[in-house]
Protein backbone atom coordinates (compact mmCIF):
# COMPACT_ATOMS: atom_id res chain seq x y z
CA UNK A 1 0.00 0.00 0.00
CA UNK A 2 3.21 2.39 0.71
CA UNK A 3 4.17 2.74 -3.07
CA UNK A 4 2.04 4.30 -5.54
CA UNK A 5 0.04 1.85 -7.70
CA UNK A 6 0.78 1.22 -11.46
CA UNK A 7 -1.00 3.10 -14.41
CA UNK A 8 -2.69 -0.42 -15.69
CA UNK A 9 -5.12 -1.19 -12.45
CA UNK A 10 -8.24 0.68 -10.91
CA UNK A 11 -6.19 2.81 -8.75
CA UNK A 12 -4.43 5.46 -11.18
CA UNK A 13 -3.59 8.26 -8.21
CA UNK A 14 -0.92 7.86 -5.77
CA UNK A 15 -1.64 7.60 -2.08
CA UNK A 16 -1.94 11.17 -0.80
CA UNK A 17 -1.15 10.66 3.26
CA UNK A 18 -2.62 14.36 3.57
CA UNK A 19 -6.13 13.09 2.33
CA UNK A 20 -7.03 10.39 3.50
CA UNK A 21 -10.73 9.38 4.36
CA UNK A 22 -12.48 10.04 7.64
CA UNK A 23 -12.58 6.87 9.28
CA UNK A 24 -15.39 4.58 10.91
CA UNK A 25 -16.15 5.80 14.68
CA UNK A 26 -14.50 3.54 17.11
CA UNK A 27 -17.82 1.60 18.08
CA UNK A 28 -19.51 1.55 14.66
CA UNK A 29 -15.91 -1.03 13.30
CA UNK A 30 -17.62 -4.41 13.58
CA UNK A 31 -20.90 -3.04 12.15
CA UNK A 32 -20.77 -5.18 8.42
CA UNK A 33 -20.07 -7.77 10.75
CA UNK A 34 -22.48 -7.26 13.56
CA UNK A 35 -25.78 -6.83 10.91
CA UNK A 36 -24.75 -10.65 9.45
CA UNK A 37 -24.18 -12.34 12.78
CA UNK A 38 -26.25 -10.63 15.29
CA UNK A 39 -29.61 -10.00 13.90
CA UNK A 40 -32.51 -8.89 16.35
CA UNK A 41 -33.53 -12.21 17.27
CA UNK A 42 -36.58 -12.96 19.23
CA UNK A 43 -39.02 -15.46 21.05
CA UNK A 44 -42.67 -15.79 20.46
CA UNK A 45 -44.59 -13.16 18.87
CA UNK A 46 -43.79 -9.86 17.67
CA UNK A 47 -46.21 -7.20 16.43
CA UNK A 48 -44.57 -3.19 15.39
CA UNK A 49 -46.14 -0.84 14.21
CA UNK A 50 -44.60 2.76 12.68
CA UNK A 51 -46.94 5.51 12.24
CA UNK A 52 -45.24 8.65 11.00
CA UNK A 53 -46.46 11.69 11.50
CA UNK A 54 -44.34 13.75 9.44
CA UNK A 55 -41.12 13.23 7.64
CA UNK A 56 -39.61 13.77 11.34
CA UNK A 57 -41.63 12.41 13.80
CA UNK A 58 -42.55 8.92 14.44
CA UNK A 59 -45.00 7.06 17.00
CA UNK A 60 -44.11 3.34 16.83
CA UNK A 61 -46.02 0.76 19.42
CA UNK A 62 -44.76 -2.51 19.76
CA UNK A 63 -46.23 -5.87 21.43
CA UNK A 64 -44.43 -8.93 22.87
CA UNK A 65 -45.61 -12.00 23.29
CA UNK A 66 -43.39 -14.74 24.56
CA UNK A 67 -41.44 -16.43 27.29
CA UNK A 68 -38.60 -14.49 28.59
CA UNK A 69 -35.71 -15.51 30.41
CA UNK A 70 -34.84 -15.16 33.69
CA UNK A 71 -31.85 -15.41 35.68
CA UNK A 72 -31.25 -17.78 37.52
CA UNK A 73 -28.83 -19.32 39.36
CA UNK A 74 -28.71 -22.89 38.20
CA UNK A 75 -27.58 -23.73 34.67
CA UNK A 76 -31.24 -24.52 33.15
CA UNK A 77 -32.85 -21.35 31.51
CA UNK A 78 -35.95 -20.75 33.13
CA UNK A 79 -38.73 -18.72 31.20
CA UNK A 80 -41.67 -16.95 32.25
CA UNK A 81 -44.03 -16.20 29.81
CA UNK A 82 -44.40 -12.22 29.55
CA UNK A 83 -46.48 -10.11 27.41
CA UNK A 84 -44.77 -6.56 26.91
CA UNK A 85 -46.32 -3.31 25.08
CA UNK A 86 -43.73 -0.68 24.59
CA UNK A 87 -44.53 2.98 23.45
CA UNK A 88 -41.73 4.84 21.36
CA UNK A 89 -41.45 8.09 20.42
CA UNK A 90 -38.68 9.07 17.44
CA UNK A 91 -37.73 12.88 16.31
CA UNK A 92 -35.09 12.36 13.51
CA UNK A 93 -34.07 15.91 12.28
CA UNK A 94 -30.79 14.37 9.84
CA UNK A 95 -28.25 15.56 10.89
CA UNK A 96 -29.04 17.93 13.32
CA UNK A 97 -30.89 16.24 16.13
CA UNK A 98 -32.03 12.98 16.89
CA UNK A 99 -33.90 11.79 19.47
CA UNK A 100 -35.49 8.21 20.28
CA UNK A 101 -37.23 6.91 23.26
CA UNK A 102 -39.02 4.13 23.97
CA UNK A 103 -41.11 3.13 27.38
CA UNK A 104 -42.16 -0.49 28.42
CA UNK A 105 -45.08 -1.52 30.45
CA UNK A 106 -42.56 -2.11 33.37
CA UNK A 107 -41.53 1.53 33.37
CA UNK A 108 -38.20 0.91 31.86
CA UNK A 109 -37.14 3.62 29.62
CA UNK A 110 -34.38 3.49 26.57
CA UNK A 111 -33.31 6.81 25.88
CA UNK A 112 -31.26 8.41 23.04
CA UNK A 113 -30.47 11.79 22.32
CA UNK A 114 -27.83 12.67 19.49
CA UNK A 115 -27.06 15.98 18.44
CA UNK A 116 -24.30 17.82 16.41
CA UNK A 117 -23.20 20.72 18.18
CA UNK A 118 -20.91 22.00 15.23
CA UNK A 119 -20.11 20.47 12.28
CA UNK A 120 -17.38 18.31 13.57
CA UNK A 121 -18.21 17.91 17.34
CA UNK A 122 -21.52 15.20 18.04
CA UNK A 123 -22.99 15.15 21.71
CA UNK A 124 -24.72 11.91 22.37
CA UNK A 125 -26.36 10.29 25.61
CA UNK A 126 -27.69 7.14 25.89
CA UNK A 127 -29.85 6.07 28.73
CA UNK A 128 -32.02 2.68 30.47
CA UNK A 129 -33.79 3.70 33.05
CA UNK A 130 -35.69 1.69 35.13
CA UNK A 131 -37.85 1.87 38.54
CA UNK A 132 -35.48 -0.37 40.98
CA UNK A 133 -33.11 1.35 42.35
CA UNK A 134 -29.22 0.82 41.15
CA UNK A 135 -30.39 -0.77 37.59
CA UNK A 136 -30.17 2.31 35.82
CA UNK A 137 -27.08 3.30 33.42
CA UNK A 138 -26.74 6.56 31.59
CA UNK A 139 -23.88 7.66 29.13
CA UNK A 140 -22.37 10.83 27.99
CA UNK A 141 -20.43 10.76 24.65
CA UNK A 142 -18.49 13.77 23.37
CA UNK A 143 -17.44 12.84 19.60
CA UNK A 144 -15.08 14.87 17.64
CA UNK A 145 -14.34 14.39 13.67
CA UNK A 146 -11.19 15.28 12.65
CA UNK A 147 -10.21 15.41 9.22
CA UNK A 148 -9.16 11.73 9.23
CA UNK A 149 -9.49 10.85 12.46
CA UNK A 150 -11.84 10.51 15.16
CA UNK A 151 -12.16 10.83 18.93
CA UNK A 152 -14.43 10.46 21.73
CA UNK A 153 -15.07 10.55 25.28
CA UNK A 154 -17.43 8.90 27.29
CA UNK A 155 -18.94 9.56 30.41
CA UNK A 156 -21.21 7.51 32.32
CA UNK A 157 -23.02 6.11 35.27
CA UNK A 158 -20.78 4.50 38.46
CA UNK A 159 -18.05 6.54 37.51
CA UNK A 160 -17.44 5.31 33.89
CA UNK A 161 -14.68 7.17 32.12
CA UNK A 162 -13.81 5.98 28.29
CA UNK A 163 -11.60 7.55 25.86
CA UNK A 164 -11.28 6.42 22.10
CA UNK A 165 -9.39 7.22 19.20
CA UNK A 166 -8.96 5.80 15.76
CA UNK A 167 -6.90 7.15 12.40
CA UNK A 168 -6.65 6.56 9.02
CA UNK A 169 -3.29 5.04 8.04
CA UNK A 170 -4.15 4.55 4.63
CA UNK A 171 -6.57 4.67 2.49
CA UNK A 172 -8.13 1.02 3.65
CA UNK A 173 -6.33 0.78 7.02
CA UNK A 174 -7.21 2.61 10.27
CA UNK A 175 -6.19 1.81 13.44
CA UNK A 176 -7.41 3.25 16.69
CA UNK A 177 -7.25 2.63 20.60
CA UNK A 178 -9.48 3.38 23.68
CA UNK A 179 -9.18 3.56 26.75
CA UNK A 180 -11.47 3.07 29.85
CA UNK A 181 -11.59 3.26 33.56
CA UNK A 182 -14.73 1.99 35.93
CA UNK A 183 -14.71 4.08 39.15
CA UNK A 184 -17.67 1.58 41.20
CA UNK A 185 -15.51 -1.71 40.08
CA UNK A 186 -12.29 -0.65 40.12
CA UNK A 187 -11.49 -1.32 36.99
CA UNK A 188 -9.84 0.07 34.17
CA UNK A 189 -8.81 -1.29 30.49
CA UNK A 190 -7.07 -0.74 27.45
CA UNK A 191 -8.00 -1.83 23.56
CA UNK A 192 -6.70 -1.78 20.14
CA UNK A 193 -8.35 -2.16 17.17
CA UNK A 194 -8.00 -2.45 13.35
CA UNK A 195 -10.13 -2.23 10.47
CA UNK A 196 -8.86 -2.74 6.48
CA UNK A 197 -11.58 -2.39 4.16
CA UNK A 198 -11.53 -2.77 0.53
CA UNK A 199 -14.88 -2.44 -1.89
CA UNK A 200 -15.41 -6.46 -1.57
CA UNK A 201 -14.00 -7.19 2.09
CA UNK A 202 -13.50 -5.97 5.44
CA UNK A 203 -11.17 -7.15 8.09
CA UNK A 204 -11.61 -5.83 12.10
CA UNK A 205 -9.86 -7.23 14.76
CA UNK A 206 -10.07 -5.28 18.42
CA UNK A 207 -8.12 -6.60 21.53
CA UNK A 208 -8.43 -5.72 24.82
CA UNK A 209 -7.19 -5.85 28.46
CA UNK A 210 -8.95 -5.29 31.56
CA UNK A 211 -6.98 -4.70 34.57
CA UNK A 212 -9.16 -5.36 37.79
CA UNK A 213 -8.30 -5.18 41.48
CA UNK A 214 -11.47 -7.71 42.22
CA UNK A 215 -11.77 -10.25 40.20
CA UNK A 216 -15.33 -9.64 38.91
CA UNK A 217 -16.79 -9.61 35.14
CA UNK A 218 -17.87 -6.70 33.93
CA UNK A 219 -20.75 -7.26 31.28
CA UNK A 220 -23.22 -4.15 32.03
CA UNK A 221 -20.37 -1.61 32.18
CA UNK A 222 -19.33 -2.42 28.77
CA UNK A 223 -22.59 -1.62 27.35
CA UNK A 224 -21.55 1.28 25.60
CA UNK A 225 -18.26 0.17 24.00
CA UNK A 226 -17.26 -1.27 21.14
CA UNK A 227 -18.54 -4.97 20.75
CA UNK A 228 -17.63 -6.69 23.96
CA UNK A 229 -20.62 -8.46 25.03
CA UNK A 230 -18.88 -10.92 28.27
CA UNK A 231 -15.57 -9.59 28.49
CA UNK A 232 -13.94 -10.75 31.95
CA UNK A 233 -10.54 -10.10 31.13
CA UNK A 234 -8.55 -9.95 27.76
CA UNK A 235 -10.10 -10.48 24.59
CA UNK A 236 -9.67 -10.64 21.35
CA UNK A 237 -12.03 -10.36 18.66
CA UNK A 238 -11.27 -10.21 14.94
CA UNK A 239 -13.77 -10.65 11.69
CA UNK A 240 -14.02 -10.76 8.18
CA UNK A 241 -16.62 -9.79 6.02
CA UNK A 242 -16.81 -10.75 2.45
CA UNK A 243 -18.92 -9.15 0.04
CA UNK A 244 -19.16 -11.67 -2.25
CA UNK A 245 -22.01 -10.14 -4.43
CA UNK A 246 -24.51 -7.23 -4.11
CA UNK A 247 -26.77 -9.56 -2.71
CA UNK A 248 -24.67 -11.78 -0.74
CA UNK A 249 -22.33 -11.29 2.09
CA UNK A 250 -20.43 -13.50 4.02
CA UNK A 251 -18.92 -12.81 7.70
CA UNK A 252 -16.42 -14.70 10.08
CA UNK A 253 -16.02 -13.73 13.52
CA UNK A 254 -13.57 -15.55 16.14
CA UNK A 255 -13.30 -14.36 19.46
CA UNK A 256 -11.14 -15.53 22.03
CA UNK A 257 -11.09 -14.82 25.92
CA UNK A 258 -7.45 -15.76 26.50
CA UNK A 259 -8.01 -15.22 30.12
CA UNK A 260 -10.48 -17.57 31.03
CA UNK A 261 -9.34 -19.85 27.54
CA UNK A 262 -12.62 -19.23 25.98
CA UNK A 263 -12.78 -19.39 21.94
CA UNK A 264 -15.81 -18.78 19.92
CA UNK A 265 -16.18 -18.78 16.16
CA UNK A 266 -18.74 -17.90 13.68
CA UNK A 267 -19.94 -18.20 10.33
CA UNK A 268 -22.96 -16.35 9.18
CA UNK A 269 -24.31 -14.96 5.62
CA UNK A 270 -26.58 -11.99 4.85
CA UNK A 271 -28.74 -12.30 1.50
CA UNK A 272 -30.07 -9.31 0.84
CA UNK A 273 -32.84 -10.10 -2.28
CA UNK A 274 -35.25 -7.70 -3.64
CA UNK A 275 -38.61 -9.55 -1.71
CA UNK A 276 -36.70 -10.67 1.56
CA UNK A 277 -34.00 -11.11 3.53
CA UNK A 278 -32.55 -14.04 5.34
CA UNK A 279 -29.87 -14.07 7.91
CA UNK A 280 -28.16 -16.70 9.31
CA UNK A 281 -25.24 -17.52 11.69
CA UNK A 282 -23.85 -20.98 12.79
CA UNK A 283 -21.48 -20.33 16.09
CA UNK A 284 -18.77 -23.18 17.54
CA UNK A 285 -20.43 -22.97 20.98
CA UNK A 286 -23.37 -25.09 19.24
CA UNK A 287 -25.75 -22.26 18.23
CA UNK A 288 -27.31 -22.03 15.18
CA UNK A 289 -29.93 -19.08 14.48
CA UNK A 290 -31.72 -17.39 11.19
CA UNK A 291 -33.48 -14.39 10.79
CA UNK A 292 -35.79 -13.64 7.98
CA UNK A 293 -37.62 -10.64 6.93
CA UNK A 294 -40.37 -10.69 4.24
CA UNK A 295 -41.79 -7.88 2.54
CA UNK A 296 -45.22 -9.06 1.79
CA UNK A 297 -46.28 -5.44 0.75
CA UNK A 298 -45.03 -2.08 0.65
CA UNK A 299 -44.88 -1.24 4.75
CA UNK A 300 -45.58 -4.52 5.30
CA UNK A 301 -43.20 -6.99 6.55
CA UNK A 302 -43.09 -10.88 8.24
CA UNK A 303 -40.52 -11.72 10.39
CA UNK A 304 -39.54 -14.78 11.80
CA UNK A 305 -36.16 -15.48 13.85
CA UNK A 306 -35.12 -19.22 14.81
CA UNK A 307 -32.13 -19.91 17.25
CA UNK A 308 -31.13 -23.60 18.21
CA UNK A 309 -28.49 -23.60 20.87
CA UNK A 310 -27.76 -27.35 21.35
CA UNK A 311 -25.24 -27.07 23.75
CA UNK A 312 -27.98 -25.71 26.55
CA UNK A 313 -30.83 -27.31 24.73
CA UNK A 314 -32.26 -24.05 24.47
CA UNK A 315 -34.98 -23.81 21.43
CA UNK A 316 -36.56 -19.92 20.40
CA UNK A 317 -38.23 -19.57 17.57
CA UNK A 318 -40.39 -16.49 16.67
CA UNK A 319 -42.47 -14.88 14.53
CA UNK A 320 -44.00 -11.72 13.97
CA UNK A 321 -45.62 -8.69 12.15
CA UNK A 322 -44.42 -5.58 11.21
CA UNK A 323 -46.41 -2.56 9.72
CA UNK A 324 -45.28 0.79 8.31
CA UNK A 325 -41.94 2.12 7.24
CA UNK B 1 -25.43 5.69 42.49
CA UNK B 2 -27.73 5.71 45.24
CA UNK B 3 -25.17 3.59 47.05
CA UNK B 4 -22.13 5.68 46.67
CA UNK B 5 -24.18 8.73 48.16
CA UNK B 6 -25.39 6.80 51.30
CA UNK B 7 -21.41 5.43 51.76
CA UNK B 8 -19.45 9.03 51.46
CA UNK B 9 -22.25 10.21 53.81
CA UNK B 10 -21.59 7.50 56.16
CA UNK B 11 -17.52 8.25 55.98
CA UNK B 12 -18.86 11.80 55.95
CA UNK B 13 -20.59 11.51 58.96
CA UNK B 14 -17.85 10.06 61.19
CA UNK B 15 -15.13 12.07 59.95
CA UNK B 16 -16.88 15.18 60.85
CA UNK B 17 -17.16 14.00 64.31
CA UNK B 18 -13.25 13.11 64.61
CA UNK B 19 -11.49 16.17 61.51
CA UNK B 20 -14.52 18.79 61.42
CA UNK B 21 -12.39 20.65 58.83
CA UNK B 22 -14.37 23.15 56.73
CA UNK B 23 -13.27 21.93 53.09
CA UNK B 24 -14.55 18.37 54.40
CA UNK B 25 -17.30 19.49 54.85
CA UNK B 26 -17.84 21.45 51.25
CA UNK B 27 -16.84 18.54 49.54
CA UNK B 28 -19.29 16.54 51.42
CA UNK B 29 -22.01 18.63 51.03
CA UNK B 30 -20.71 18.75 47.18
CA UNK B 31 -21.31 15.35 46.72
CA UNK B 32 -24.40 15.29 48.88
CA UNK B 33 -26.57 17.70 46.43
CA UNK B 34 -24.70 16.32 43.17
CA UNK B 35 -26.16 12.83 44.33
CA UNK B 36 -29.56 14.96 44.51
CA UNK B 37 -29.18 16.20 41.79
CA UNK B 38 -28.46 12.95 39.82
CA UNK B 39 -31.46 11.54 41.12
CA UNK B 40 -34.13 14.42 40.29
CA UNK B 41 -33.06 14.66 36.70
CA UNK B 42 -33.04 10.52 36.70
CA UNK B 43 -36.88 11.07 37.94
CA UNK B 44 -37.45 13.88 35.63
CA UNK B 45 -36.27 11.84 32.64
CA UNK B 46 -37.80 9.03 33.56
CA UNK B 47 -41.28 10.57 33.47
CA UNK B 48 -40.50 13.30 30.84
CA UNK B 49 -38.28 12.23 27.93
CA UNK B 50 -40.72 10.73 26.06
CA UNK B 51 -43.58 13.64 26.64
CA UNK B 52 -40.50 15.92 25.26
CA UNK B 53 -39.59 13.85 22.34
CA UNK B 54 -43.68 14.16 21.42
CA UNK B 55 -43.72 17.46 22.31
CA UNK B 56 -40.55 18.59 19.77
CA UNK B 57 -42.53 16.52 17.28
CA UNK B 58 -46.04 17.88 17.20
CA UNK B 59 -44.03 21.76 16.84
CA UNK B 60 -41.97 20.58 13.92
CA UNK B 61 -42.97 21.61 10.14
CA UNK B 62 -45.35 20.36 8.74
CA UNK B 63 -47.18 20.30 11.92
CA UNK B 64 -49.34 17.13 12.46
CA UNK B 65 -52.78 16.84 13.97
CA UNK B 66 -53.39 15.78 17.27
CA UNK B 67 -55.73 13.62 15.79
CA UNK B 68 -52.67 11.59 13.99
CA UNK B 69 -51.12 11.22 17.81
CA UNK B 70 -54.18 8.99 19.21
CA UNK B 71 -54.92 7.30 15.55
CA UNK B 72 -53.79 3.76 15.24
CA UNK B 73 -56.88 2.58 17.25
CA UNK B 74 -57.15 -1.22 16.81
CA UNK B 75 -53.61 -1.36 18.38
CA UNK B 76 -55.36 -0.20 22.16
CA UNK B 77 -57.60 -3.26 22.69
CA UNK B 78 -54.70 -5.68 22.71
CA UNK B 79 -52.61 -2.69 24.23
CA UNK B 80 -55.03 -2.28 26.83
CA UNK B 81 -55.29 -5.96 27.91
CA UNK B 82 -51.59 -5.85 28.55
CA UNK B 83 -51.59 -2.95 30.40
CA UNK B 84 -53.76 -4.37 33.05
CA UNK B 85 -52.01 -7.31 33.61
CA UNK B 86 -48.83 -5.96 33.99
CA UNK B 87 -50.82 -3.27 36.50
CA UNK B 88 -52.31 -6.32 38.18
CA UNK B 89 -49.87 -9.03 38.28
CA UNK B 90 -46.38 -7.60 37.48
CA UNK B 91 -45.28 -5.57 40.39
CA UNK B 92 -46.06 -8.43 42.97
CA UNK B 93 -44.76 -11.45 40.64
CA UNK B 94 -41.21 -10.15 39.43
CA UNK B 95 -40.38 -8.81 42.85
CA UNK B 96 -41.09 -12.07 44.19
CA UNK B 97 -38.90 -14.02 41.53
CA UNK B 98 -36.40 -12.09 42.30
CA UNK B 99 -36.12 -11.67 46.19
CA UNK B 100 -36.64 -15.55 45.77
CA UNK B 101 -34.16 -17.17 44.45
CA UNK B 102 -35.27 -21.00 45.45
CA UNK B 103 -38.56 -20.66 44.92
CA UNK B 104 -38.12 -20.67 41.11
CA UNK B 105 -36.93 -23.93 41.40
CA UNK B 106 -40.42 -25.25 43.67
CA UNK B 107 -42.24 -23.16 40.63
CA UNK B 108 -40.89 -25.73 37.73
CA UNK B 109 -41.67 -28.55 40.25
CA UNK B 110 -45.22 -27.60 40.59
CA UNK B 111 -45.39 -27.35 37.05
CA UNK B 112 -43.91 -30.76 36.70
Amino acid sequence: MAQPAPTDTKLDEKVDYFNLPCPIPFEELHREAMMSLKPDLFEGMRFDFTKMLNQKFSLNHSVLMGPTEIPSQSTETIKIPTANYEFGATFIDHPRLLLWGRILTDGRLNARVKCDVSENLTFKANAQLTNEPHMSHGMVNFDYKGKDYRTQFQLGNGALLGASYIQSVTRNLSLGGEVFWAGQHRKSGVGYAARYNTDKWIYTSHGSNISCATCNPSGGIRNGFSHTQVASTGMVLASYVQKVSEKVSLASELMCNYLSRDVTASFGYDYILRQCRLRGKIDSNGCCAAFLEERLNMGLNFILSAELDHKKKDYKFGFGLTVGE
Amino acid sequence: MASRGVSLKAKGKSSKGSKGSEDRSLSESLKEWSTWAMRKAKVITHYGFIPLVIIVGMNSEPKPQLSQLLSPGFVFLPVCVIMLNAVASNRSSWRNLKLCGDQESSFKNECD
